[in-house]
């Protein structure tokens, strides 16, 4: 607590700071409703297995520094190399900020970039840490879809940082996509240095558009991530969104579809491979405030060594919502007996006409499967990784974007093969 | 080629098999029958080295030489095929991985080469075309979403590219349609030869009439109680189980 306490005068002071640009009104709002509900903490139901105090205290160290407010720096072009095998047009975005480079060199039919120092945010939900994000936000990207391009090569979004620019990465995007229109998005964070990054996702879905989104979680053995990914689907939109989290020392994800117009198709999934003392913690909500709409959480995780990981994933179907179907998966392989999952599933129902599933299970590897394998030959630990393989490719099988499946699968098979081997040392 | 003698085996301390002798010769097929719970399918699992089953007593020789602590994969790369009463789906490993890397143990086992691309794909379609199978199948999950002859067609698939010593088919023939059954016995019957021996788990008699036995035996409570040649499984047919049931505890 002690340390908490200087952190709401260190932010109130940064944000009367801030550049009087598009967003200093907004964050001003997002700091008065962040400082009338606090932070949470580990006594609040929504962040009980996730203590963030040492997030807080990289936070606080970054504030009192004074280095708040930041001018965007070229970009150091080398940091492609790291995605080289991801077929999408890169924007860097670099300790929280949209490097100009980038952006002057990505021109696409279709797709309108701008800044939010003068475009401005979208509308912020309630969030905690997206308040955070805001108060705190220097620049961010704001993308506007106006053509059908959903079997075009994504726009991927890579975020880095350096530790010597600022010990905190505080970023945005707000994509907005138009009527009929779709678009591929493919989010990677990769290894950087800095201690701790704060990322808000806003995604605007308009009637009968369709947004393909994949997240590539990769950061470095002793990086924090903090991400909100907030999704407001309209009528008859298809948001179809797959995360995976190969690294990372403490990472909490918020996914959050809020569904306020009828005949959407949500889809979340995601894979977890976690080993040493990772903790990755997935938060997914969905919202049904009409129906009929469908909605799915699917994940699924593996875990080695001391690792955590938290699923909570909540459907609310508010009154009136008939004709919502809602599914929810959570399943796991544990490959040591000192990891440990909470697969939390939640449904709140409160309309009559609705269809709602939910099934999570916990677990070592399918004995009689194991026994097939070995009966066509194939040794009792090559079974085994062949298994926990395919266990992780039933995700990667839903990659909803073109040409970048085969990527992503041979990163998580290394991945795999990388837990697999610290099980056996066990 | 195979003998097992005086097998007893337990399962979480429960015995199934109490005393089981059986000696198969190369070139030989023999029929192993029983009412439901009298240990065959245990037998079969057994032989290839399920390890949820605990030996007890006895051995079993394959080749000569007592295989009982054997890892079931070093029995399948010498030549112990076992095709399940339930094949398992196993969504995510593609059926063709599965079949290449099977077929390659048991090449590097006998100093073979690792069969090429082409020359997999060419072997494995035109065994699909003698089991009546599409050749689609190869890139779906391991019998993920079969139907059940389909996961059936897809075990003697797995047999004939295998080319086993020693083919234990358990309950090969449940639930089986008509056409099923016959390509299912077409494929075996095509493996017979000298150098093999093929062991045949039935509940019924029905698949014998396509697949012709040397031997019959029938198990009950965990021990041989009768052995016969191929009348013995009419005998059976017409007389039910009851009455060697019957023998066997007297």
């Amino acid at each position: 607590m002690s340390e908490a306490l200087s952190f709401p005068t260190l932010l109130s002071s940064a944000v009367e700071k801030s550049p009087d640009d598009a967003l200093k009104a907004q964050r001003i709002a997002a700091f008065n409703s962040l400082a009338e509900q606090g932070l949470p903490t580990t006594r609040d139901e929504d962040w009980k297995y996730t203590d963030l105090s040492v997030l807080y205290a990289h936070n606080e160290e970054w504030l009192a520094s004074g280095n708040v407010w930041q001018t965007p720096a070229e970009p150091d072009l080398a940091v492609l190399a790291s995605v080289s095998d991801l077929d999408a047009d890169w924007l860097i975005v670099q300790n929280g900020l949209p490097a100009p480079a980038s952006l002057a060199a990505f021109s696409r039919s279709g797709i309108h970039i701008a800044s939010l120092s003068t475009a401005g945010a979208a509308e912020t939900p309630e969030n905690p840490l997206a308040l955070l994000n805001l108060s705190q936000l220097s620049d961010g990207l704001s993308i506007h879809v106006d053509q059908a391009l959903a079997d075009q090569r994504p726009i991927g979004l890579l975020f880095v940082d350096d530790a010597t620019v600022s010990p905190v990465a505080t970023s945005r995007v707000d994509i907005r996509v138009e009527p009929g229109c779709s678009v591929n998005i493919l989010e990677a964070h990769v290894n950087g240095t800095a201690a701790t990054a704060n990322c808000v996702v806003t995604v605007h879905a308009a009637a009968e558009s369709c947004v393909n989104f994949v997240r590539l979680q990769d950061r470095g053995a002793t990086q924090h991530l903090n991400s909100g990914l907030f999704v407001t689907p309209q009528q008859d939109s298809e948001f179809n969104f797959v995360g995976f989290d190969l690294g990372g020392a403490l990472v909490r994800h918020d996914i959050c579809a809020d569904i306020a117009a009828t005949g959407s198709k949500t889809q979340i999934a995601g894979l977890y491979l976690t080993d040493a003392k990772q903790h990755v913690d997935n938060h997914t909500r969905v919202d049904h405030r009409v129906g009929p709409a469908y909605s799915a959480q699917h994940f699924k995780g593996i875990l080695a060594g001391r690792s955590r990981a938290i699923w909570n994933g909540k459907a609310v179907v508010h009154a009136g919502a008939d004709g919502t179907n809602a599914e929810q998966s959570n399943h796991n392989i544990l490959l040591s007996r000192r990891a440990e999952v909470d697969p939390k599933p939640e449904l709140e129902i409160y309309a009559d006409d609705v269809r709602c599933a939910h099934g999570t299970t916990v677990g070592a590897l399918d004995d009689r499967a194991l026994f097939y394998l070995q009966s066509r030959g194939l040794d009792k630990q090559a079974a085994r990784a062949l298994l926990v393989r395919a266990f992780a490719q039933q995700i990667v099988q839903t990659i909803p974007i073109p040409n970048i499946e085969e990527a992503i699968s041979e990163r998580v098979a290394a991945r795999v093969d990388a837990l697999i081997a610290d099980a056996f040392d066990d | 080629m195979l003998a097992v003698n005086n097998l007893h085996a337990t399962i979480n301390d429960e015995p199934i098999l109490r005393g089981v002798s059986l000696a198969v010769q190369a070139g030989e097929v023999h029929a192993i029958m029983g009412p439901n719970g009298s240990g065959k399918s245990t037998l079969a699992k057994i032989i290839a080295g399920n390890d949820a089953y605990t030996v007890t007593d006895g051995e079993i020789h394959y080749q000569g030489r007592d295989i009982v602590d054997d890892e079931p994969e070093e029995r399948a790369r010498n030549g112990i095929f076992l095709g399940f009463q339930y094949p398992v789906e196993i969504p995510g490993v593609n059926n063709a991985y599965l079949l290449k890397a099977a077929l390659n143990a048991r090449r590097k086992q006998r100093g073979e080469p690792e069969i090429d691309a082409f020359e997999f794909l060419k072997l494995a379609r035109e065994k699909m075309a003698a089991l009546g199978m599409d050749p689609k199948f190869l890139n779906r999950g391991v019998n993920e979403g079969f139907s059940g002859g389909e996961k059936k067609r897809n075990e003697i698939l797995q047999m004939a590219m295998l080319e086993p010593s020693l083919a234990v088919l358990d309950e090969t023939d449940s639930g089986l349609d008509i056409d099923a059954l016959k390509a299912v016995a077409e494929g075996v019957n095509t493996l017979r030869s000298p150098e093999r021996a093929i062991v045949l788990v039935t509940h019924y008699q029905r698949l014998l009439d396509y697949i012709e036995p040397d031997h019959v035996h029938v198990l009950s409570n965990g021990k041989i109680v009768k052995s016969g040649d191929k009348s013995l499984a009419l005998e059976l047919e017409a007389k039910g189980y009851d009455w060697l049931k019957e023998a066997a505890t007297a």
